[in-house]
């Protein structure tokens, strides 16, 4: 059986996590998809900033990180969160991860994607 | 344990695009890694002295966020990667219009070396 390749997405920007998420689940039908979220980007994860979003009425990302959840995406928030000051209140399903699990798993990657 | 091989290209110079390409060699590098740390198209503006790093467009408090956060500075991750035996180069074909880098050991490579050099790694990251 072909070995699945790992395709890992980098994230830095909230305002590209829709499009990486939507890529990402696309993807993960026949690919290992891991994405990695940091600075700006781990916002997306943070329970109180989707709250936010759903007040306005915009609960889109959610959804895509269910749905990419669901998919078998594994996602990563910044350990060395910067975004909030009491910490990174990531929804389920989310780890928190250093540089040195970015690496183990990128030295094992056929493709990195940063956005 | 055989030496990973690592190149990271920093082709950006906003504010969230800096800080990644550094701490990624930074890591690499301190777990043992030989690090090349590319600086290429905007990225090479990390390496002027005047550099302020700036948050792109609508990400304005990213820049206070790391503020208030012990967050070491583009110039202080610079020699810390330096210290840690990070190999900075730059293509030639972007120092054509470049006039002052800063004082650190850097390498004019062709862009050819380089993407070889990409081909062969264990790892190859641009941000």
């Amino acid at each position: 059986m072909q070995r699945k390749k790992r395709i890992i997405y980098f994230v830095t920007l909230s305002s590209n996590a829709s499009v990486v998420l939507r890529q990402a689940i696309n993807e993960s039908l026949s690919n290992e998809v891991l994405i990695f979220f940091d600075l700006d980007g781990s916002r997306v994860l943070d329970k109180r900033y989707l709250l936010e979003l759903k007040e306005k009425e915009s609960d889109d990302l959610e959804f895509l990180l269910q749905s990419a959840i669901d998919s078998g995406v594994k996602l990563y928030g910044c350990q060395m969160n910067v975004m909030f000051k009491q910490g990174l209140d990531c929804i389920d399903n989310v780890e928190l991860a250093g540089v040195a699990t970015f690496l183990d798993l990128a030295y094992e990657a056929d493709a990195i994607l940063s956005y | 344990m055989e030496t990973k091989k690592v190149i990271v290209f920093a082709l950006h110079d906003e504010l969230e695009s800096a800080y990644p390409p550094l701490n990624i060699s930074i890591g690499a590098a301190s777990s043992g890694a030989d690090v090349v740390l590319a600086f290429s198209r905007k990225g090479i503006n990390m390496l002027d002295p005047s550099y302020i790093p700036t948050p792109s467009k609508g990400k304005e408090y990213l820049a206070n966020a790391l503020a208030e956060f012990p967050v070491p500075s583009i110039p202080e991750l610079l020699a810390i990667a330096t210290e840690l035996g990070v190999r900075f180069v730059v293509p030639d074909i972007d120092l054509t219009e470049i006039q002052t880098l800063l004082d650190i050991p850097y390498e004019k490579v062709p862009l050819k070396w380089l993407l070889n050099e990409a081909a062969t790694a264990d790892l190859f990251v641009h941000f």
